[in-house]
């Protein structure tokens, strides 16, 4: 359904930011693009949101969004929370393009920590909300510094950081916002993803943008870009895994979240990605009522019964 | 085309005066006037309607050094009345507005239009805003207070 | 004083986000071809797509360089309805419109434009360049970002062009981005598409 632009909260530009910012941001995402993984300074605007909410990734959304989008929210995989049921809201009023909840029907999919699990395909834009773009922040707090360290490609300080890890707990702990290289040039901070997505970004059909609204710097990967995630030849880099299933649809290969469920320790684990759960419980039923099979899978616990909904 | 007249903008100053007059009327005020020209002549538009920034500067007391206010929602369009040009620029977010001042501008440049449009649009206008002022004025003026203790500044 | 009488978009946004879909696509999918639906009317030495990038890309912040050999009416249009700067220097250039590249004598070396410098590559000139087609020139198989395994292009360049690009990407990541530019068709070329080799035969 394509909702008719006439409909629109009346005395906004298309997509809320003026034509001469969007231009700006437009010229430096091809520089992202012809530079993979190098972070490029952009005027970045006050959105009617605060910073942290995803302003970074709402102006990318704004410069590229055109009429006939079809526009997916997540926020840690769910697209029914405060964060993305709000974006999606403001694109609605202010571009009136058509939302959707499947991965695979929408062209633009903005994401707050979390790459959906449904494969992307070609001519899909991933658009990541990233509240600090600096890999080398926390190890060099000078931008100046860092700076000259992407420069001369002067990574080393991240391998001993990632060296004292295995040190301190014999294996790599960082769980989220592992760092990669990008195209055998750029380090870049995935954002926060969980190291669990990070192959994930490895070879992508899709075009993926990375927007900073406070710290006013954007990046961007090519489809098909080469993304390595640093580790040792002795160490090599891992996913996590669980040895658990969802509670609802079963899944054992997703991102599964832990929920504490009573006080006496009780808890399951259930899939991060509320678009992927769903469509396989609705497989299964559609599997189940023709096949009339009674489903015997364990039973949820009582806060979850009638679908699983969680919001 | 012929009646373009160069002759009757006897100086910048003018039009400058009637592009002020355009873009400070109320949008209504503008429509109702405009609506009062007849069969108006067809245009097209060689800038459509388009809003944006503009950065508003000053100078301190008129003659210090240039300054930045601040910026302003702008909007501005540019229509061709083959062969006249003409530009409107007001503030704010109406395309509508910016349109009819662009079409006025326009007409005002012709021969054939410029009395009528004079007449018709720019001199109630002008009147209107005059009287605007002057209202306001005396609203102020009525406010002022005059001190036994004190000489006032002026 | 109006320097042109021929109109911009008629639908500035959507006409401006198509195009930039279409520049977006190309420059992130190297080699392919892609034809943004524009309607536009572009003044004389320039093509419909080519002035249509110009309006999407350009405004007060871009200076641009154009190849001397292309008429008046190209500075006067884009000056009336971008607001561009102009220089002379393609050292300064943020964008070049080149409309013939076989008139060698007009044309810089790629090497001459601005290239970025180590900390900010990115304020290096991105190219507009015309060309014919996208079929009767020198065949080159191209890979690197963007581009799966690899993929045959043969757009109407000479081969100095082709031999000033390997420079270019072996600068990487300085060096300039093109967008080459038919009729109404766009192929991107950034700086990280290597040419693998300079014949139709070639196995990867």
């Amino acid at each position: 359904m394509i909702v008719s632009t006439d409909n629109l909260e009346p005395g906004f530009n298309f997509a809320y930011l003026d034509e001469q910012t969007k231009r700006s941001i437009r010229r430096s995402l091809l520089k992202a693009i012809a530079i993979p993984g190098h972070q490029i300074p952009f005027g970045s605007r006050e959105m009617p949101m605060s910073y942290g909410w995803g302003t970074g990734g709402i102006q990318l959304t704004a410069s590229i969004i055109g009429k006939n989008d079809k526009l997916k929210v997540i926020d840690q995989g769910a697209d029914d929370t405060t964060n993305a049921v709000n974006i999606r809201r403001f694109f609605k009023k202010v571009c009136g393009v058509s939302t959707t909840e499947k991965t695979a029907e929408a062209t633009i999919i903005q994401t707050r920590h979390r790459i959906p699990e449904t494969p992307l395909r070609a001519g899909q834009t991933m658009v990541y909300q990233v509240p600090i773009p600096e890999p080398l922040r926390w190890l060099e707090p000078s931008e100046v510094e860092t700076r000259k360290m992407h420069a001369l490609s002067e990574y080393g300080a991240m391998y001993v950081r990632l060296y004292e890890d295995i040190t301190q707990y014999g294996y790599i702990a960082t769980a989220y916002d592992y760092p990669v290289m990008v195209n055998d040039r750029y380090m870049m901070r995935p954002s926060p993803i969980p190291r669990f997505d990070n192959p994930k970004l490895h070879m992508s059909e899709a075009l993926q943008i990375f927007g900073a609204g406070r710290e006013k710097r954007l990046y961007a990967l090519p489809p098909y870009t080469s993304v390595k995630s640093l580790d040792f030849e002795d160490y090599p880099f891992t996913i996590e895994s669980w040895g658990k299933a969802c509670e609802f649809c079963g899944a054992t290969n997703s991102y599964l979240d832990e929920v504490v469920v009573d006080n006496h320790g009780g808890r399951l684990w259930i899939c991060s990605d509320t678009d992927y759960c769903s469509q396989r419980q609705s497989a299964q039923r559609q599997n189940a009522a023709a096949v009339s099979v009674v489903n015997t899978s364990s039973v949820s616990p009582e806060i979850f019964k009638n679908g699983g909904n969680r919001s | 085309m012929t009646d373009v007249i160069a002759d009757v903008i006897t100086s910048i100053a003018e039009r400058q005066r009637w592009m002020g007059t355009l873009a400070k009327a109320s949008l209504p005020d503008l429509e109702k006037q405009v609506g009062k020209l007849g069969k108006l002549p067809a245009y097209d538009f060689l800038r459509s309607p388009e809003t944006g920034l503009a950065m508003v500067r000053g100078k301190a007391g008129g003659v210090g050094d240039l300054f930045n206010l601040g910026e302003i929602t702008l909007t501005r369009c540019v229509v061709c009345i083959d062969p006249i040009v003409g530009f409107g620029y007001v503030a704010g977010r109406s395309h509508r507005h910016a349109e009819l001042a662009a079409l006025c501008d326009g007409l005002l440049q012709q021969r054939g239009w410029y009395r009528l449009v004079m007449a018709s649009v720019i001199e109630p206008l002008t009147q209107q805003q005059q009287q605007a002022v002057a209202q306001q004025q005396r609203q102020t003026a009525s406010t002022q207070v005059e001190f036994f203790t004190m000489r006032r500044g002026e | 004083m109006v320097t042109t009488t021929l109109p911009g978009f008629s639908e500035p946004v959507h006409e401006a986000q198509r195009t930039f879909k279409g520049l977006l696509d190309a420059l992130s999918h190297p080699g392919q071809l892609y034809s943004p639906t524009v309607k536009i009317i572009p003044p004389e030495g320039l093509t419909p797509i080519c002035a249509s990038a110009c309006l999407t890309l350009l405004d007060l912040e871009t200076i641009v360089w154009l190849q001397p050999t292309l008429p008046n009416t190209v500075k006067n249009w884009l000056g009336f309805h971008t607001g561009c700067q102009f220089s002379e220097w393609p050292q300064d250039a943020t964008f070049a419109i080149i409309g013939d590249m076989s008139s060698q004598s007009s044309l810089p070396d790629l090497k001459d434009f601005n290239q970025g410098s180590a900390e900010d590559p990115e304020h290096s000139t991105t190219m507009l360049i015309q060309v014919q087609d996208f079929t009767s020139g020198i065949a080159q198989r191209l890979n690197g970002p963007g581009i799966l395994e690899s993929i045959e292009i043969a757009p109407n360049l000479p081969k100095t062009f082709w031999d000033q690009w390997t420079r270019n990407h072996h600068t990487y990541p300085q060096g300039v981005d093109c967008f080459l530019l038919s009729h109404n068709t766009v192929m991107g070329l950034p700086r990280t598409a290597k040419v693998l080799a300079t014949c139709p035969q070639i196995t990867h």
